[in-house]
């Protein structure tokens, strides 16, 4: 039975009335409910569902979300004919989904915009699976994004489970691990299930999807179906992937003319990222525990990438000064004008490139700090001489600083450190950063 | 093939959707009417199917038929250009030509047909018709486009529209090869609903790729079919 406009549900004292209908999608529908006083998303469910998966998701909302980045359900709501549905938040109106990114409806803001939503993406997914969660579905069909701050939503997360159990959905067939598009028979009986392992080799083909626009298995290999489907599509993400930038078999390179946008930004990305994405779609095909890049190691690597990026002052774009490449960007890879001037900030291993607006994580000081996305320090130019920068951190009382001559100066909470070349700078904990 | 690139989009695979639509003069009136009435409502709800998949580039063909047969377009449109023009009656019922006309339609561009040289994936044909075919040698057209990979594949449904006769659903259970597919109408309501119901929820089940349960990789046109069955078992004066 479905529910029409103004319809009453009486849930747990409380009386829910039907605004709107929302979406509808194989598994339920989505409505907009209101109890007088705030208004939520309630899912119904079309069918009964097994207990195994009503108690799952009792269990999810019991245990609460991993993140702010979860649309999580919030309660369950049992139906008089046995159906079961769940209310939860209503997705904010700044988000888009990022089907809409992927079919270049929106764009975000900028690459470090972009970058901030995947590392919000890596992060999210990192405390799911520390809480001994496994998403399942992961496909591009889940995720949300605001594209002027790169903040990330997660939605459908009925499915999640606890890792190496599974309530029957094994995921959509472009996103899926090979293993579990074939079905690999496990040694000890029963057949490979999505989990942790699976999980990250689907985030992957997300990150590449986010960061190049292309799916990293469709390539060359195309050309030998007249038509797409189930056939080829087993054989191209489950029976025999090949990367489409495999190092040695270059038998599924990107179609010149087709698969123009992933040609276009491959080369863009940082050497130590297409390092990354290699080993999970070509050595992680196989070693599915232990050559899959991890959350953490994905955070890692595109923070770096976020902190070499610089803005052109020729077309405004973003672009990596190539402080890990063989050769450095020495013009704007989009309009080709000469890669400007910048210090950059060094504090242990990171290398922040001390370009206006450029924020200081708190991980960049603070090696404990797993507060990624949180900055603690902005590139500021002086409002009466702009072509003065100066770092402007928060939270990180008195800082010291000594020049090149060895002048030692002590600057407040809340004033500027000047960017000029071989400044030192003394952090809390004495934590010593260099401009370079 | 520059069609498929989107400026700073990922590559979709290309869904084609074929009304293929009789127009002889007994289609006149209110089952016309009804048809017309559908593809406009199907034309409204598009849009949002379309904004909803990152996977398949929606494509929509018509082709009427009686005596002659008729593209609405040359080629196949996307959703935001396909304007549909009402169809009028009139002549008889030729299959043959129109098995012809899939034919040639029913090939890559490289062949002189319409569908992409690549990342193609099975389309959906949607026939409807409330007569027998006029033209005697049907049979062997038939039997032509049958050898079609794309026609092969293609999910197809037949709307056999207050025929009664089994001679006249013979016609159809050939054409779809599976009578779970060929469906009676009796009103023009329910042909409006009928119509409806397959071509948003085939396009919509297909349009998001394959997702696969426990039980194996799940079947793209069996998850449409069924989803279809679902959503027509209120629809009234519909028979299977």
């Amino acid at each position: 039975m479905k529910f029409s406009k103004n319809d009453t549900i009486s849930f747990e004292g409380r009386t829910l009335t039907v605004l709107d209908l929302l979406g509808e999608g194989g598994q339920g529908e989505v409505y907009l409910v209101s109890d007088g006083a705030d208004r939520y998303a309630l899912k119904v469910y079309k069918y009964e569902v097994h207990p195994d998966f009503r108690y799952n998701l009792k269990n999810n909302i019991e245990k609460g979300s991993p993140s702010p980045s979860f649309l999580w359900p919030k309660r369950l709501i049992d139906f008089e004919d046995g159906r079961i549905g769940y209310l939860m938040d209503l997705r904010p109106k700044n988000y888009v989904s990022f089907v809409s990114y992927l079919t270049g409806k929106s764009a975000f803001r900028d690459l470090s915009t972009k970058l901030h939503w995947c590392i919000e993406l890596c992060l999210a997914f990192k405390r799911l699976h520390e809480m001994g969660y496994s998403y399942q579905d992961l496909n591009d069909g889940s995720f949300f994004l605001d594209p002027d701050t790169g903040d990330l939503l997660i939605c459908d997360n009925d499915n999640v489970t606890a890792d190496k159990k599974n309530l029957g959905i094994l995921g959509k067939m472009r996103y899926m691990a090979p293993e579990i598009v074939r079905g690999d028979k496990l040694p000890g009986g029963g057949v490979q299930m999505p989990d942790v392992h699976s999980d990250r080799f689907s985030l992957a083909i997300i990150l590449f999807l986010a960061l190049c626009l292309g799916n990293p298995f469709e390539g060359e290999r195309l050309k030998n179906y007249d038509i797409v489907d189930e056939t080829s599509e087993y054989e191209m993400f489950g029976k025999d992937p090949v990367f489409v930038y495999h190092k040695e078999d270059k038998s599924n390179r990107p179609i010149r003319g087709y698969h123009t946008s992933l040609i276009k930004y491959w080369p863009m990305i940082p050497l130590y990222v297409k390092e990354a994405f290699h080993r999970s779609f070509v050595d992680g095909l196989t070693d599915r525990e232990n050559e899959r890049t991890t959350e953490l190691e994905w955070i890692r690597l595109l923070s770096r990438y976020r902190d070499e990026t610089i803005r052109c002052d020729g077309c405004g774009k973003e672009y990596i000064l190539g402080l890990g490449e063989k050769k450095r960007n020495d013009v704007c890879p989009f309009c080709r004008k000469k890669t400007k001037g910048c210090c950059v900030l060094r504090v242990g291993r990171n290398v922040v490139a001390l370009d206006l607006g450029k924020e200081i994580m708190a991980t960049h000081l603070d090696k404990y700090s797993s507060a990624y996305n949180e900055p603690v320090g902005i590139v500021l130019a002086n409002p009466n001489r702009p072509t003065l920068w100066g770092l402007r951190f928060s939270g990180q009382g008195e800082i010291e600083i000594k020049d090149e001559a060895g002048t030692v100066r002590v600057v407040p909470e809340g004033k500027p450190v000047p960017i000029v070349r071989n400044l030192k700078i003394k952090f809390k904990n004495n934590v010593i950063g260099e401009i370079k | 093939m520059e069609d498929k690139v989107l400026g700073d989009g990922i590559v979709k695979q290309e869904l084609n959707l074929l009304f293929v639509i009789d127009n002889s003069g007994s289609m006149d009136g209110e089952k016309l009417g009804a048809v017309n009435n559908a593809i406009r409502d199907v034309m409204a709800i598009m849009p949002e199917i379309q904004e909803d998949t990152g996977d398949v580039n929606i494509k929509i063909s018509a082709l009427t038929f009686s005596d002659d047969v008729k593209w609405v377009y040359p080629e196949p449109k996307s959703v935001s250009e396909f304007r549909w023009k009402d169809v009028s009656a009139d002549g008889g019922t030729d299959f043959s030509r129109a098995y012809d006309e899939m034919s040639k339609y029913l090939c890559k561009r490289s062949k002189g047909g319409q569908m992409p040289e690549l990342g193609g994936v099975a389309p959906i044909i949607i026939l409807m018709t409330d007569g027998m075919p006029t033209s005697y040698d049907w049979e062997n057209h038939l039997i032509s486009l049958k050898k079609k990979g794309w026609f092969r594949v293609a999910l197809k449904y037949a709307l056999a529209i207050g025929i009664d006769t089994d001679e006249a659903m013979d016609v159809l259970k050939k054409f779809t090869g599976n009578p779970e597919t060929v469906l009676k109408v009796y009103t023009a309501e329910a042909l409006r609903k009928v119509i409806k119901v397959i071509a948003v929820t085939a396009s919509k089940v297909k349009s998001s790729s394959t997702h696969t349960g426990a039980d194996g990789a799940v079947n793209n046109n069996d998850l449409a079919q069924a989803e279809i069955a679902d959503r027509l078992e209120n629809v009234a004066d519909v028979e299977w």
